[in-house]
């Protein structure tokens, strides 16, 4: 085994949730959706919510069956040596190229927001370094970590809904469908790849302490994310109304508008930690899946040694990728259906082609 | 990949691990037997202790024997030794019938059975032991014509008396603390676990000072791994001398390297008690106060015994003022330093203006004066601790009233950089476990935040917090019970739940035996009590 420590399912559905929730909710994803679904966003939210559980179900359905095997590990034997190698490189890639994009964004979050002199590559460096600390210190401090850093973020951020409270108005959410189903659909579309991220818990499946009630962490973790994806969305919109769409991060534009009492005001250093602490589990955990999935891959003994060069990687990679904040935006929504073919649709072939040859057990029925 | 190469350097000295470099029994005769000859014993004892004035060699005639007495002055209690020993081999050993020495027995045996008065004696045969025993507050006696000594134990040195403990000073709860002497202390914890399952388990480091250690725990509640892998770690501890339990502390702790202290250390013998009936283990230290405990959770030192014993409500709120207090420590100067020298904006104006006036004319950024003041403060308080109490309250009237003042008032430093570092040091007082590391947390924090505004804090923040998370103590994760999340011990961290809600002891300690208290015995009033009174007050005609 390339990891020693066993985190809970409870942690595990911590990382899930932060892992999703740190993009999503507080990241640029309120805005994207927006743009579509305009005054319906929290429409699309519930339709996420549901593809979410569904891909959460067959991914966990899938690692369930290889209980002490990542996904590196159990492709080969589903669908033979060189197939297999095919889908774990692609994991691989996953892994890494999935992570670039919070942490470009991150960058540029910092400089339009807080440090406009500062070079790009200070922030990428900065939370690169802080992530290959935890991913070197292995899965279960990530976890550990997580477990402190996810409470103090929701209560920010419930903070931060509260105190926006004497902003919002109703009349921002009417009138309903107003051009019919299609533009919910499309805002639904857009955003797919991030409610799958459930997809790192088939790099952790043989690392969790028990196997009994796993599959259950992905009802309970959705939940949790639903209903802190509507408040982040519902409170933006509220807030904002049709300005939500033209801003990249309508979550902190909304958090400068706090003023209460005239003594409580421009909260945006809140908002700073709470994306900092949140985009740190995310990039950690992607990080340490990337790490874990290559050394799998290269049957590696340690996979310490690679964290160092695929910091030098991510940080050059999220540098050279996209010219600008805009570039990202449009890659991002061109390169969804090839994320949602990894997420969702590959590790659903893999699940049938395993039923259908009989490999891997049963085991860890609820 | 620094630590590995530090731990390399630091091993290359390490080539003779076998042969013990300190050994008190240097000489060759130590493992030797003793000899029926008087003289030889005498003489071996003489070669190996030299001539050192506080070595006592008495030697007297018993029913024609020849017997010596040797102690060490001063270690051992001189009435018991001229009442119960000298008066009986001289005076009452001659109405000892059948005549010792004529009979079967040896005189030894004799003596021993029927003669001293002394609770603790013991045979010995070798020289090794009787070393032990001379240097370790006991009385032996040779006899001429045998080769088995006896030793009476007989403590009788200068203690100093219990007293309250100078560093965990309580309003309400007891007032003793722990002195040098380890029986005493022992005894002290004894009073409070009257259980037969406290284990007291002795040990000895220290090749030169061969110092006594007590490691102790309640078998039941502990660990059993726990108390082998502390024996285990005690064991291999191999130096000359341990003169107080921090010696112990570092050889044992499992991360050196860390800022975060990861044994717990305590002066008051019922903080003790409370650690062990959590399922913790407590190594006491002959000649310290101190006594350490492990595993020790970073929680601990928000813990105070007096939270138990005052009431639950008042008790909680302290805790988070305590939090609060560290989380003052450790950002507001890192905080002060972000805003001014970046994000000045984030304050309401009327705050900005008066802060941006009084900042005016200062000579140095921020984080200058964050860290001119901050080293003052502690060069202060350094001054008052070492010096003289009449002296030290001169340097903290100088100190805070003349430069402190002087300072703003120049022009040097800020108004607002004062009152930061005054409040985070005053801050830095209220959890004392912690002081130390908080500052250096201050420190760090201050400078990224110097670098790199609110980024580098909460950037600070987060490696610390995964530092804190790779932490282990004994085995226990280090900021349990928060991370790993165990909801049901969350009543003793942020808060302190009333004693009959805390029915389970904390798992990560006492997995094997969590049941702490009655389920249903929150205290109520009586339900019939309007109906029926519980006494009648007898009216006096």
């Amino acid at each position: 085994m390339l990891e020693e420590g066993r985190i809970s399912n409870r942690q595990a559905a911590f990382l899930v949730i932060t892992t999703i929730l740190s993009t999503t909710s507080i990241g640029f994803l309120p805005s994207m959706i927006y743009q579509e679904a305009a005054q319906d966003s929290w429409i699309s939210i519930l339709l996420l919510t549901v593809y979410g559980i569904v891909v959460g179900r067959i991914i966990m359905s899938l690692g369930m069956r290889f209980p002490d095997k990542t996904i590196v590990e159990y492709a080969e034997i589903v669908t033979g040596r060189i197939p297999g190698k095919i889908i774990g490189f692609l994991y691989v890639l996953f892994f890494l190229y999935l992570n670039t994009f919070p942490i470009r964004f991150f960058g540029e979050l910092s400089i339009t927001f807080f440090m406009p002199e500062t070079p790009l590559v200070f922030f990428l460096i900065g939370i690169i370094f802080a992530a290959a600390y935890a991913v070197r210190s292995g899965l279960e401090v990530i976890a550990r970590a997580n477990e402190i850093i996810l409470p103090v973020s929701l209560t920010i951020g419930i903070i931060l809904a509260i105190m926006l409270f004497p902003q919002m108005e109703i009349k921002n959410f009417i009138p309903m469908l107003e051009k019919g189903i299609l533009p919910v659909f499309k805002g639904t579309y857009v955003a797919l790849v991030y409610f799958a991220e459930t997809i790192v818990m088939v790099m952790f499946i043989p690392y969790l302490n028990t196997t009994r009630r796993t599959r259950g962490i992905i009802f309970k973790s959705f939940v949790v994310i639903s209903l802190c994806e509507l408040l982040a969305v519902v409170s933006t919109i509220a807030v904002l109304g049709e300005l939500a769409a033209r801003i990249p991060v309508p979550a902190i534009f909304a958090a400068r508008l706090v003023s209460l009492a005239e003594l409580i005001e421009r909260v945006e250093p809140l908002f700073l930690l709470l994306w900092v602490i949140a985009v740190f589990v995310k990039v950690s955990v992607f990080y340490y899946c990337f790490v874990l999935a290559t050394a799998q891959w290269l049957n590696l003994k340690e996979y310490k040694a690679l964290v160092l060069p695929a910091g030098v990687l991510l940080t050059v990679l999220s540098v050279v990728l996209w010219g600008n904040i805009a570039d990202l935006y449009e890659q991002m929504v061109k390169l969804v259906p090839y994320f949602v073919f990894v997420e969702a649709v590959l590790p659903l072939v893999l699940l049938v082609a395993a039923c259908l040859r009989g490999k891997g057990g049963t085991a860890g029925e609820n | 990949m620094a630590r590995n190469v530090f731990r390399r350097l630091l091993s290359l000295g390490r080539g003779r691990e076998k042969n013990k470099l300190f050994s008190t029994c240097a000489s060759p005769a130590s493992a030797a037997k003793l000899s029926r000859d008087l003289a030889v014993n005498l003489n071996m004892i003489r070669d190996t202790l030299g001539n050192s004035m506080d070595v006592v060699v008495r030697e007297l005639l018993v029913c024609r024997t020849r017997v010596a007495l040797v102690y060490i002055n001063g270690l051992i209690n001189e009435t018991a030794l001229r009442e119960n020993v000298m008066r009986a081999l001289m005076i009452d050993m001659h109405n000892v019938e059948p005549s010792p020495g004529s009979g079967s027995k040896d005189l030894a045996d004799s003596v021993k059975e029927k003669v001293l008065s002394i609770a603790d004696v013991k045979k010995i045969g070798d020289f090794h032991t009787v070393l032990d025993g001379i240097l370790g507050t006991g009385i032996v006696l040779f006899f001429n014509g045998e080769d088995t000594g006896l030793i009476l134990k007989l403590p009788g040195f200068e203690t100093r008396s219990v007293e309250e403990p100078h560093t965990e000073t309580v309003v309400r709860g007891s007032r003793e603390g722990f002195v040098e002497a380890l029986s005493v202390n022992i005894s002290m914890l004894r009073r409070r676990i009257k259980s037969p399952d406290l284990r007291l388990e002795r040990m000895q480091v220290g090749g030169v000072t061969q110092t006594d250690i007590c490691v102790a725990y309640i078998k039941g509640i502990v660990n059993t791994k726990l108390v082998d892998e502390v024996k285990k770690r005690l064991q291999r501890i191999d130096i000359d001398g341990v003169l107080e339990s921090g010696y112990l502390e570092e050889f044992i702790e499992d991360a050196p390297f860390s800022i975060f202290q990861t044994v717990g250390n305590t002066e008051r013998p019922d903080k003790v008690a409370a650690k062990l009936l959590e399922g913790r283990v407590a190594i006491f230290t002959d000649g310290t106060p101190i006594v350490l405990t492990v595993p020790y959770l970073y929680i601990e030192s928000f813990q105070v015994s007096e939270d138990y014993y005052s009431r639950y409500i008042p008790g909680s709120l302290l805790r988070m003022i305590r939090l609060l207090c560290v989380i003052i420590t450790a950002e507001l100067p890192a905080l002060y330093v972000a805003i001014t020298a970046y994000n000045p904006e984030v304050l309401p104006s009327p705050l900005l203006i008066s802060m941006a006036s009084s900042r005016e004319g200062v000579p140095f950024p921020a984080i200058g004066e964050i860290l001119v003041m901050g080293v003052f403060f502690q060069i202060l308080r350094e001054a008052g601790v070492r010096l003289p109490r009449p002296v030290g309250l001169t340097v903290s009237l100088v100190g805070a009233l003349v430069v402190g003042e002087a300072v703003v008032s120049a022009g040097l430093v800020s108004a607002p950089a004062v009152i930061i570092i005054a409040l985070a040091g005053i801050c830095s007082f209220v959890v004392p476990p912690q002081s130390d590391t908080n500052l250096l947390l201050s420190l760090f924090f201050t400078i990224l935040a110097g670098f790199a505004g609110f980024f580098g804090l909460f950037l600070g923040f987060v490696l610390v917090l995964a530092h804190m998370a790779s932490l282990r103590s004994f085995g226990a994760p280090y900021l349990s019970p928060a991370a790993p999340l165990s909801p049901g011990d969350l009543k003793d961290t942020f808060i302190r739940a009333p004693w009959w809600v805390m029915t389970g002891r904390p798992r990560v300690t006492g997995w094997k035996n969590t049941r702490r208290a009655g389920v249903v015995s929150s205290p109520s009033p009586p339900r019939n009590e309007e109906k029926k009174p519980a006494h009648r007050y007898k009216v006096d005609e």
